[in-house]
């Protein structure tokens, strides 16, 4: 009842008032929202970002800036080292108000309270939904930093958005779009496919696709097979993200060639987005694969 | 015993490999066997099924039967060329210097690495090869000391690599698959262009392969028949190392073929250079198929695909120990003389290094980089309760590892012998990667009981096989190359699933002080002084089993006791330091001998040199890693390997060159 009220009250007093967070340890409350936000990886980054929130730090942000691009990381963010080691005297001499990270040792975390307060989400796990946790964790953090309203309005956004891909995609495929699978190239021989629990295949949900190889759930949601299990995509499309590594010589093997979806011309990629992402990288899929399977319809 | 012909010891390895690549078909194919015999005489392919078998099930077999005959006829070459049963594309260090080269080439220069992909991988293995020859001359080449000069090379070169691809990139799960080696083919392309290369290759060196012969009686009397053999030995050499680089480039690192399938061909009854070459070759397409029919077995069953080399090296290493183990009596009483520095260290040198330990504490607490370039300063409370466990972690591992270093040095009387040389610190990382990977538990928290575990499995195997065979030191350096050698090939199927976990595991295989608790970094510490001064007590035994058993025995010095004793306190040592911070290696290897070179050459005072230099080069290195790329991190490890790595081979390089200079007066 005292929760409720609390929360009542932080509701009613807005960005000036105090926030209690839930993360994987229970309840933590801070006295005034937060200003100087650290995030420890990239989809924590995302979800700040898409807040509208700049972080005053962030790990590998040249990696980032390849790798995620949007939304774009501001230039007066700090990096902060790597994501599996970050620098904790560097993130000290930021003096932040919080810290947020996900999926670390409680032991790291302790040494992380001792710069500055603490948010440690779960947000991979192969026996709880990646995209569910995403979700919970944009609206924890917009719980921090007064900004629910806008949280609330950047899901029902996403969701309408999606929605609207989804009708434009049924109206195209005359109510059954191909059946799509969704991978990242590796090299001439092996490839990434994205299964259920990844971020990928949720969007693929969204839009009304069903998924052309379907993978059992596991932390990341993504396991890798040999390029000649992409033969199994009989009828269905398939869809690679961009960049490739080394691996878009598999374009010129003749084992490509002959896969069903390449001769068929169902076969398209598209521009970076990141898919071990925040809640709106759901969006960012589902717009990307809307687009390239758009000029796969009859 | 039944007389073998040569052609019936050439004429079964042939069959095997023929049967194995028929099993292989059979089960991969996917198409009737009908379909199968008409695919392979022509028919044109017309559902996918059909390109499949033709496009990848029929290269992946072709490439596994030529690449594993490359791989068995580079060992064999390797082996009649120096000498020495343990000699092999992976052992004398060619294998990893190709690897490293392509992994360098593919990130700095991609246009080079794809065009000219042979003697990018060429030049990294005849660096390597040239290194480990340097390192143990000419003659050495027939002994042991090759064999650890190569080992030490891959522990070197592996770590560069590894902080190469630490620093990378979110997702090179390619590099991870690639260094596994795999046989992965989606076309003809890779396996046309290795054929040639590979076949003339063997050509040649079958075309030479009486010079061989001429090698059996020894070096010296085909010299004395008037036949300069230097020019013939450099052109062997360079075939192997050709084969191997070919190898590398087209499937990338596959280890143990090249060892264990002349190993097979001599236990099959080869006995003249030709029988064993062909022998090789065919027992080792026959190998590679075997391997690659388990890979990809594995990968049907399991979630993400199994890399063909882990496969190879996981049959392979527990092969070669169970086969080598008989042919064992012949010790090898090679020794390596290190350099002989002044008897007693100066007083200078010491002041030196008390010098070199102040200025590498001060740094190490006092200077950092910030976002306003470096600052010296006096760090404030939260600072330096970040900084005091990685300083004293690093000190405290280093001592540790350079006094297990120590005394196996001494036990085994091998001047190369080594907690991670012998195994001990592979048998913990083992021990630690499994419980991490099955319980599904952050390595960091997978704790030391497990390690010392690991560890001290090492210490039993050691002392059984050791006992069976009057502790020759092949045995020892054995059991360490197939358990390096293991915990490669699961670390690297590990690595290869290559997501953020991978990364993570990665980070720690470099021995990083970055998650080191305050209280783990005191028991380090503690466990540092401990050992220093037990050891400083029992240093007359240590001196005493120095000088040989039977001169230790006489003295009264209960020598079974004492060596089980030590092993256990060694690996006790290892086995703590890589629970805690990780596998660190060569400190265990320098830091002895460094502590030798000025001049602590009792037992006595090698003990706290050699702790003392330890902990310095640690925490050195601890600093350079926390400061030379800010705001991202290199684990110590991998510094203090490329420093001590590089050090010890320019001192064993200096010291040939000096032994050279006075043979000539």
């Amino acid at each position: 009842m005292i929760r409720l009220l609390t929360v009542c009250l932080a509701l009613v007093t807005g960005a000036a008032g105090a926030a209690t967070v839930e993360d994987s340890r229970g309840t933590q409350s801070f006295d005034t929202p937060p200003e100087r936000i650290v995030v420890l990886d990239w989809a924590l980054a995302e979800q700040v970002l898409d807040l509208g929130i700049v972080p005053v730090g962030a790990p590998e942000l040249d990696l980032y800036r390849d790798w995620v691009s949007v939304p774009e990381m501001p230039q007066s963010v700090t990096d902060v080292g790597l994501r599996t080691e970050p620098n904790l005297e560097r993130i000290a001499a930021l003096d932040p108000d919080v810290i947020i990270a996900s999926d670390m040792a409680p032991a790291d975390v302790a040494r992380l309270e001792r710069i500055a307060p603490v948010l440690a989400f779960e947000a991979w796990a192969a026996d709880h939904d990646n995209v569910a946790a995403a979700r919970k964790i944009l609206l924890s953090i917009a719980t921090l930093t007064g900004r629910t309203d806008r949280a609330e309005a950047l899901i029902a956004d996403t969701e309408q958005e999606m929605s609207q891909l989804r009708a434009s995609l049924e109206d195209a495929f005359d109510g059954a779009p191909l059946d799509t699978a969704v991978i990242r190239l590796n090299d001439a021989a092996s490839v990434w496919i994205y299964g259920d629990n990844s971020f990928p295949v949720a969007a693929l949900d969204a839009l009304g696709v069903n998924t052309a190889l379907p993978q059992a759930a596991t932390k990341w949601g993504v396991v890798q097979k040999p390029v000649e299990a992409l033969a199994q995509v009989e009828t269905g499309a398939v869809i690679a993200i961009r960049p490739h590594l080394a691996g878009s010589e598999v374009f010129e093997t003749p084992l490509w060639r002959f896969m069903p979806f390449v001769r068929q011309e169902r076969f398209a990629e598209t521009d970076p987005v990141w898919s071990y992402g925040g809640y709106l990288s759901l969006l960012r899929h589902a717009r990307a694969f809307h687009d390239a399977l758009l000029p796969l319809a009859p | 015993m039944i007389a073998t012909s040569p052609l019936r010891t050439a004429l079964l390895p042939a069959a095997l490999a023929v049967a194995l690549a028929a099993l292989h078909l059979w089960t991969t194919a996917g198409v009737d066997t009908a379909r199968l015999a008409e695919l392979m005489t022509g028919a044109t392919p017309d559902a996918f099924a059909d390109i499949r078998v033709t496009q990848a099930v029929l290269p992946r077999i072709v490439m596994g039967l030529i690449v594993g005959a490359g791989l068995g006829l580079a060992g064999s070459l390797f082996q009649q060329v120096t000498g020495n049963r343990l000699a092999s594309p992976l052992t004398l260090g060619a294998s990893s210097g190709a690897w490293l080269a392509m992994v360098v080439a593919t990130l700095a220069a991609p246009a080079l690495a794809a065009s000219a992909r042979e003697w990018v991988s060429l030049a990294g293995a005849t660096a390597a090869f040239g290194l480990v020859v340097g390192i143990a001359g000419l003659r050495g080449l027939m002994g042991l000391r090759a064999v650890l000069c190569g080992m030490a090379v891959n522990l070197l070169l592996g770590s560069v690599a590894g902080g190469i691809v630490l620093l990378q990139s979110p997702y090179f799960g390619h590099l991870f698959v690639w260094g596994a080696g795999d046989l992965g083919q989606s076309g003809w392309d890779r396996t046309l262009w290795a054929a040639p290369r590979l076949g003339a290759a063997a050509l040649g060196i079958l075309a030479c392969s009486r010079i061989l012969g001429l090698l059996r009686p020894g070096a010296g009397a085909a010299e004395a028949r008037g036949l300069s053999l230097r020019p013939w030995l450099v052109l062997l050499a360079a075939l192997a190392l050709y084969l191997t680089a070919v190898s590398v480039a087209a499937v990338g690192m596959i280890g143990f073929i090249g060892l264990l399938a002349p190993t097979l061909a001599r236990a099959g009854g080869a006995r003249t250079p030709l029988t064993e070459l062909v022998a090789s070759a065919f027992l080792g397409a026959a190998l590679l198929s075997g391997a690659d029919l388990v890979a990809v077995g594995a990968s049907g069953v399991l979630r993400d695909m199994v890399p063909t080399g882990a496969a190879a090296a996981l049959a392979g290493a527990p092969a070669l120990v169970l086969l080598m183990r008989r042919r064992l009596a012949a010790a090898d009483h090679g020794t390596l003389e290190m350099p002989h520095g002044p008897a007693r260290p100066a007083a200078i040198t010491l002041a030196g290094i008390g010098g070199l330990s102040v200025l590498a504490l001060l740094l190490a607490v006092f200077v950092s980089p910030g976002e306003a370039g470096w600052r010296i300063a006096v760090p404030d409370a939260l600072t330096l309760s970040f900084r005091w466990p990685r300083i004293l972690a690093a000190a405290g591992a280093g001592g540790a590892m350079a006094l297990s270093g120590v005394i196996l040095q001494r036990l085994i009387r091998n001047p190369l012998a080594s907690p991670d040389i012998l195994g001990m610190s592979s048998g913990a990382t083992l021990a630690l990667v499994l419980t991490s990977l099955e319980g599904g538990v952050s390595i960091h928290t997978a704790g030391v009981p497990v390690a010392l575990l690991g560890s001290a499995a090492v210490m039993v195997a050691l002392l059984l096989l050791a006992r069976r065979h009057a502790h020759a030191p092949m045995v020892v350096a054995l059991v360490g190359i197939s358990l390096g050698a293991l915990l490669d090939a699961l670390v690297k199927i590990a690595l290869a699933a290559g997501t953020a976990d991978s990364f993570a595991l990665l980070g720690w295989l470099g021995g990083s002080t970055y998650r080191v608790t305050g209280g783990a970094a005191l028991a380090l510490a503690g466990l540092a002084v401990a050992a220093c001064l037990g050891l400083r007590a029992a240093h007359r035994w240590l001196t005493l089993i120095g000088t040989g058993d039977a001169t230790a025995a006489a003295r009264g010095l209960p020598v079974g006791a004492v060596r089980t004793i030590g092993l256990a306190v060694a690996a006790g040592l290892a086995g703590t330091v890589t629970a805690l911070m990780g596998p660190v290696s060569f400190v265990g290897l320098v830091a002895p001998h460094a502590a030798t070179m000025i001049g602590a050459r009792t037992a006595g005072a090698q003990i706290w040199v050699a702790a003392w230099l330890g902990a310095v080069l640690m925490v050195g290195s601890d600093w350079l890693g926390r400061t030379l790329i800010y705001p991202m991190q290199l684990p110590a490890g991998i510094i203090a390997a490329c420093l001590g790595g590089g050090y010890f081979i320019a001192l064993l390089i200096r010291q040939r060159l000096a032994a050279r200079r006075s043979g000539m007066i």
